[in-house]
């Protein structure tokens, strides 16, 4: 079958997803692209015998390479590994979007104009007229609707016609102002004296590029034009003259008069303009829903109700998952396997059994988050819940967009890791998934009821609040630290685009949520297993070896590594093979000094009271609290991520202050 | 002035953006520029929004006190 690459460009929130949904189904498959952080979506659909791929390239306003995702989506463009553009184009923002078309045409692209929420335009005050936009920007151009499903198949037909050349776009060259035309001319000459067989770029765009002053472009210039010196004194001269006359520096006056010509090509495609009430209900809801005084009780209030939803739908699906894979299937097991060695009904037990349950857990709560998570995006509010805490984040190096994944992260790591998708920019999405384990989730609750119960049944609360304080600051702290080291404030959203407020497209959501949880189980669900079956084994061998006990190989590690915890106050290695079982999920940590005190949970209380003093308990749950996050949380990550690197440093970084962070607190409390 | 001191409601024109190429560049591109009109829907406390091309914008106060206006 012939294959043909298609690749989806536009701004953000035009309906590339949706578009991608509709052609592709479920065929999604989620990555990153090579060596960066940001998300590559490619999807797969057959037509008239040929294989369609469609590659989704980050959202973005300009094609600069001031930004990762802007440069992610210039590089691929550039290196022309495709067949067709499609330019999706929101027909209801129809001249702002047609600033990247122009910049577009502009590198030589000549895409296929998708015109998306054809059916919005009934609320709109004007109807569009194809053929004339198509005569102007000399492109195809189709009318579809991703959520209603219409102009599909005129939109496939066009891909396979300009694939196989049976269709060719002539495409339109902008033109500006003679002002900014005869500066460009002037440049391409200076160019052309010293330009090699084998330069890469289209001279126009070369040009205006360097005009709009493009980090990347000049370091172009300057490595290989030996006049690259004379050819920026050039450009500077024009700037002078520009801003003696316009006020204005040179690449905000190019952006000026691309945006002015994108306008006026919208215009001429516009038919039956109607005046509508500039002033929109819509006005009055961000009034009051991003004003911190009346903005933020909302917001706390729906995040209470997402957690509340979340947690009281999954509580029941989740025990009904644990006891399936702890109880009902073990004991169908030990029936059947009667007589079989002990060792096998143990690896089957408590290692496969165990490991495929540590994936399944996370199913409900999983599942359950994401779909409210995408109904809290499609309706509009997470744009205006990030506007709400954008001031505040942005004291800690972060944007507003980041609070939503960080509050989640209380209920559980894991489903904040993924939350982060819904934030732009690359690199404050990886500054942000690798503060979440700092978060508090409601797994090591347990461990801290114990100990609290334990050790200071009188001020349990201060102790707690303390704990959850702990880990907030820290997440505030690092979030400032890797935002200095890795340079994220200039990459900080400027502006926070608030799309109108709708109902969900609950088609669009549903096959989301299950690409997500089919995403979940197969790479980050593989890496949960793995390490659930090799825990097992360490704590099942040498065979012969009581579970987990003195004589197996996690109790030997236990006992190498006490010298490291004694000077938290921790003298036992029973508590040190706990935290070893705790990568699985923190709140294992509770169950497995249970049965390793032989205790069970019930009077654990009392055999702590003997290996613990209040002030190494206090250590404990510090450590509990800092030391590296749960095994989900690190695949998370790395599927996010897109490297083993950054849950790497994650674990060293935090054991290392884990255990700085117990030892003092160990010290301090001995010293009161 | 500043979009950050603008009363909501009121229409203003854009003088002048202080910031690097980066900041100017992608604002341009959603149209606020030097020369654009634009009205301010919300201002402080909280983010300012603004109305260009048909879209609204939320820009922080950060920002917002970097863009100098004038009343139309
Ligand atoms: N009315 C309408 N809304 C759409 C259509 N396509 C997408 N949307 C909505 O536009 C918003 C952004 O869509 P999404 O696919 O997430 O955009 P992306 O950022 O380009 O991937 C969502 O709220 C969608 O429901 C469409 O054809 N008609």
């Amino acid at each position: 079958m012939r294959k043909i690459r298609v690749a989806l460009a536009g701004n953000p929130n035009v309906g590339k997803t949706a578009i991608m949904n509709a052609l592709a189904g479920t065929s999604e498959k989620v990555g990153n692209w090579p060596g960066v952080t940001v998300q590559k979506k490619v999807g797969k659909y057959n037509f008239r015998g040929f294989e369609v791929e469609l590659i989704d390239l980050p959202g973005i306003y300009s094609l600069t390479s001031y930004t990762l995702e802007e440069r992610v989506a210039r590089s691929f463009l550039l290196k022309g590994e495709y067949d067709v553009v499609a330019d999706v184009v929101d027909v209801t923002l129809l001249g702002r979007n047609l600033y990247l078309t122009l910049e577009l045409l502009e590198m030589g692209i000549k895409p296929v104009i998708v015109l998306n929420k054809i059916d919005e335009l009934e609320n709109y005050g004007y109807t569009i007229d194809k053929k004339a936009l198509e005569e102007v920007l000399k492109l195809p151009v189709v009318e579809v609707s991703a959520v209603k499903r219409k102009g599909l198949e005129e939109l496939s037909e066009t891909f396979l016609r300009v694939a196989t050349g049976d269709l060719k776009p002539e495409g339109f060259t902008p033109i500006y102002s003679e002002e900014l035309e005869n500066a460009i001319s002037l440049i391409e000459m200076k160019l052309k004296e010293e330009i090699g067989e084998n330069f890469p770029y289209r001279l126009r765009w070369f040009v205006i590029k360097l005009l709009e002053k493009d980090p990347e472009i000049i370091d172009y210039l300057k490595e290989n034009f030996k006049k690259w010196k004379k050819i920026l004194k050039e450009i500077e001269k024009i700037e002078e003259e520009i801003k003696r006359r316009h006020k204005s520096d040179l690449p905000s006056f190019i952006a000026r008069e691309r945006f002015l010509l994108a306008s006026r090509i919208a215009t001429a495609g516009i038919r039956n303009i109607v005046e509508l009430p500039t002033e929109k209900l819509s006005d009055k809801i961000d009034r009051v829903i991003t004003n911190p005084i009346t903005g933020m009780p909302i917001f706390f209030l729906i995040m209470w109700l997402v957690f509340k939803i979340t947690f009281d739908l999954s509580a029941p699906l989740g025990d009904l998952i644990d006891t399936l894979f702890s109880d009902v299937l073990p004991s169908l097991v030990e029936r059947a396997l009667s007589g079989a060695p002990p060792f096998l009904i143990s690896l089957i037990n408590n290692g496969i059994l165990a490991g495929i349950g540590a994936v399944m857990v996370f199913l409900p709560v999983l599942a359950i988050l994401y779909f409210l998570m995408s109904i809290l995006e499609d309706t509009g509010y997470m744009a205006r819940a990030a506007a709400l805490w954008d001031n505040f984040m942005r004291l800690f190096g972060l944007s507003g967009s980041s609070v939503i994944p960080m509050i989640l992260g209380f209920g559980c790591n894991v489903p904040a890791v993924y939350a982060t998708r819904a934030m732009r920019s690359a690199k404050q999405k990886l500054i942000t998934m690798l503060v979440i384990p700092w978060v508090s989730c409601s797994a090591r609750l347990p461990v801290y009821a114990v100990f609290t119960a334990a050790f200071f049944s009188k001020n349990q609360s201060l102790v707690l609040l303390s704990l959850y304080g702990l880990g907030i600051a820290l997440a505030l702290l690092f979030a400032l630290i890797l935002s200095r080291v890795m340079g994220a404030r200039e990459e900080c959203e400027f502006f926070i685009e608030l799309p109108p407020y709708k109902l969900p497209a609950w088609s669009v959501v549903i096959n989301q949520t299950w690409i997500e949880v089919r995403e979940f189980i197969f790479k980050a669900g593989t890496v949960i297993f793995a390490v659930s079956v090799f825990i097992w084994a360490l704590a099942s061998l040498p065979p012969g070896a009581p579970y987990a006990g003195e004589s197996s190989i996690v109790g030997h590690f236990g006992k190498l590594l006490l010298p490291i915890f004694e000077p938290l106050g921790i003298t036992d290695w029973k508590p040190i093979v706990a935290l070893i079982f705790g990568a699985l999920a923190k709140e294992v940590v509770v169950g497995t000094l249970g049965a390793l005190y032989g205790t069970g949970e019930e009077g654990l209380e009392k055999a702590l009271a003997q290996t613990f003093t209040p002030e190494s308990a206090l250590a404990y749950m510090v450590f509990t609290l800092l030391y590296i996050p749960c095994i989900a949380t690190i695949a998370a990550i790395k599927q996010e991520s897109g490297t083993w690197r950054y849950p790497a440093l994650l674990i060293a970084v935090e054991l290392t202050v884990a255990w700085t962070a117990a030892f003092a607190v160990y010290r301090l409390t001995l010293l009161v | 002035m500043t979009l950050y001191e603008v009363k909501e409601g009121s229409r203003v024109k854009i003088l002048n953006i202080t910031g690097g190429h980066g900041v100017k560049n992608r604002l341009a591109a959603i149209g606020l520029f030097p020369g654009a009109e634009v009205k301010v829907v919300k201002s402080p406390p909280g983010p300012v929004i603004v109305e260009v091309a048909g879209s609204r914008v939320a820009v922080g106060q950060g920002m917002a006190k970097k863009v100098e206006v004038e009343r139309l």
